[in-house]
């Protein structure tokens, strides 16, 4: 029976194949199965992990992107906040994206306020990929515009500068353009700073700031003025402590602020500054040995200088000593006394008074003093009363305050020191030299006579000198234009801080009895300020009449026909 | 035959605990991110708060609102002394000190009365 069937079989089918051999065949295809599975297997494998790379290296770039570096903050010597930033919302499309282009701008024209329906649609049809609707878009609005879910409109976070404490010190910290770069002030000259994120420490104290301010503008109420400026200045370390410039801006709204406001009178404004350099004049003579306390120049006569004439406000029959010439404000005793100093000293003081240059200061907004360049006899004159040299306020605090301080120079900063700086310091004035200045400086408020009586601010001990001086125009001066100067320094017998007040074009007003004098116009002002600044600064009021804070004093003046005495109240 | 079983095993085992480490890569990268996003939204918040304080203790507003709303002056110089010049030990007996005590928390009122 089989073998018929074999016989079939082999005439049907091929003849079977050797067993050995068709093993082989078999287990080279399942290594090819195989071989094949395991590439598919691989290749998953391989995608899988790329994938999983590339979802985390994109997460992370967009975290990135999140994190932005916000541009540093402005504070104030005691930290507070002057300059920072809000968040904002920018809101901007893709008009490449954008479907229907006027359906979309129907939709979004009611939510947004800088477009109307038109505008949108001239914007929207642009040929770029980045257009901007709203640079700040408020919290509500684009909520919103999010439900609407038109495509090709997104939304990114940003950041806009504040400025909350609106007026206060604008001049100061300046202001940034929109793409945020500093354009003005501290902004503009420590922009690498604060866009690298760090924050700035002003020397500035805002309360102080806010009390200088305050009273400045009180004064240009009072007296119908045009501008003022105030500085405050630490004797010690040459830190300004409140910087004041008025009219001034909000620098919220810079657009808006007139080229008026924006000028900086404290740092860029240059002014003949008048009466207040016989405080210079008098300690130059003092320090080069051209005058003693108790020398007497004669005044009785006006004085001609090439072309000029120079007269007294108040005429004096006899001759004056020093601080009597300061106490009357004598410009014939003054211009005397120049030229006892000689021109080339009182050019080389002025130099080392860095009144003859730009003042360094961290702000763009200085200006270099206006000198003439040969230093004639008239200048040397006219120079010792504080006319034919203009100078900033600033520039006028920093001299003061190395005259009746304790005789350095110190270059002013706006930024707060640090423990352990060592600031620029220059010895210009002895000891001996800035007592007796200051000590005329209290005179002046302090002796019935004087003419910053309205500037004594009980118990503080201030010192000062009045300037009242025309405004320079063109041609000439302007006898109906003043400008009142006060410099200060309090408390006298321990010079701690000099004060500058100016009061551009200040009217005189029935309750000044017509006068628009430095005198009337600007001493209630710093002693208005004085009675306030000096609790915060912690400085605490005395006895005049006390022998302590007398024997800190220079007490052995003759002042008209009786010894000085210092607490003439 | 067993080598290559045993090596696609191995594979296999290798490929899912890369998967399983990388999706836990993934998901503590997530959670950072999150948590990054939560700081800054708090500075966010933080910069408005100290913004909105900055803009409301100015001091104009300050000024302004004690002007009208206290009466308060700046403090006169007889009314500030040094911490050394005030008596710091009084000896007194009971009955005087009482009268002490009386005698200040009336005297005030007497003042306002007359002005």
């Amino acid at each position: 029976m089989n073998a018929p069937l074999q016989k079939l079989r082999q005439l049907i089918l091929p003849p079977r194949p050797d067993p050995a051999r068709s093993r082989r065949i078999a287990e080279g295809r399942l290594m090819i199965g195989c071989l094949v599975a395991l590439g598919i297997f691989i290749t998953i494998g391989v995608r899988i992990v790329g994938l999983a790379d590339a979802s985390a290296s994109t997460r992370l770039a967009q975290s990135a992107a999140a994190i932005t570096t916000e541009r540093g903050r402005i504070l104030d010597r005691k930290g507070r906040l002057l300059a920072g930033n809000l968040p904002i919302t920018v809101l901007h499309a893709d008009p490449s994206e954008i479907m229907d282009v006027r359906d979309a701008a129907a939709k979004l024209a009611p939510l947004l306020n800088q477009h109307d329906h038109a505008s949108l649609i001239k914007l929207l049809t642009k040929k770029t990929r980045y257009v901007e609707l709203d640079r700040q878009l408020p919290p509500k609005r684009h909520a919103q515009i999010l439900q609407l879910g038109i495509p090709g409109v997104y939304f990114a976070k940003g950041a806009i500068r504040v400025y909350p404490r609106e007026h206060a010190a604008a001049h100061i910290l300046g202001h940034v353009d929109t793409d945020n770069i500093g354009i003005a002030g501290i902004e503009k000259s420590l922009n690498a700073k604060l866009a690298a994120g760090e924050d700035v420490t002003l020397s500035i104290d805002l309360g102080l700031q806010a009390v200088i301010r305050h009273e400045i503008q009180q004064q240009i109420d009072s007296f119908k003025a045009i501008g003022g400026a105030g500085i405050l200045l630490d004797v010690k370390s040459g830190e300004m402590l409140a910087v004041a410039s008025l009219p001034d801006f909000n620098p919220n709204q810079f657009a808006l602020a007139s080229d008026d406001m924006r000028f900086n009178r404290a740092t860029k404004g240059l002014y003949e500054m008048g009466s207040t350099f016989k405080v210079l004049n008098t300690a130059i003579a003092l320090e080069s040995g051209a005058a003693t306390t108790n020398q007497r120049f004669e005044v009785s006569k006006p004085m001609r200088v090439s072309r000029f004439t120079i007269t007294d406000y108040h005429p004096h029959n006899k001759p004056l000593n020093v601080p009597e010439i300061l106490i009357y404000s004598s410009n014939i005793g003054s211009a005397k006394m120049a030229e006892a100093i000689g021109a080339e000293t009182q050019r080389a003081f002025m130099d080392k008074l860095g009144l003859l240059n730009r003042l360094g200061l961290e702000i763009p907004e200085t200006s270099r003093s206006l000198s003439p360049r040969s230093w004639h006899r008239t200048t040397t004159v006219t120079v010792s009363y504080g006319h034919g040299i203009s100078i900033s306020p600033a520039h006028l605090a920093s001299a003061v305050a190395a005259a009746s301080g304790n005789g350095h120079w110190i270059q002013p900063t706006l930024l707060k020191r640090q423990t352990g700086d060592s600031p620029l310091r220059l010895r210009v004035f002895s000891e001996q030299t800035a007592r007796a200045v200051r000590s005329m400086m209290r005179l002046v408020i302090s002796h019935e006579d004087g003419t910053g009586n309205l500037a004594e601010a009980r118990g503080y001990m201030v010192g000062g000198k009045t300037g009242t001086a025309e405004k320079i125009q063109v041609g000439g001066y302007n006898k109906k234009a003043n400008l009142a100067t006060f410099v200060a320094t309090f408390p006298v017998h321990d010079p701690r801080y000099v004060i500058v007040i100016l009061v551009d074009e200040p009217k005189g007003q029935k309750h000044s009895h017509g006068y628009a004098t430095a005198g009337w116009v600007v001493a209630p002002a710093i002693r208005r300020i004085v009675e306030q600044i000096a609790p915060m600064l912690g400085v605490l009021p005395v006895d005049e009449k006390s022998p302590l804070i007398r024997q800190k004093l220079l007490l052995d003046f003759t002042i008209g026909n009786e010894e000085a005495t210092l607490a003439s109240y | 035959m067993r080598l290559i079983l045993l090596s696609a095993l191995i594979l296999v085992g290798l490929g899912t605990t890369l998967y399983q480490v990388k999706t836990g890569i993934d998901e503590r990268q997530d959670r950072l991110q999150r948590l990054e996003l939560r700081i800054a939204d708090t500075k966010r918040d933080i910069a408005v708060l100290e913004a909105e304080w900055a803009y409301l203790s100015r001091p104009e507003r300050v000024m302004t609102l004690s002007g009208d709303l206290l009466q308060m002056k700046p403090i006169g110089q007889d009314r500030i002394l040094p911490l050394d010049a005030i008596p710091m030990r009084i000896e007194f007996g009971q009955t005087d000190l009482k009268k002490i005590v009386f005698d200040s928390a009336i005297q005030p009122r007497k003042k306002d009365q007359a002005e």
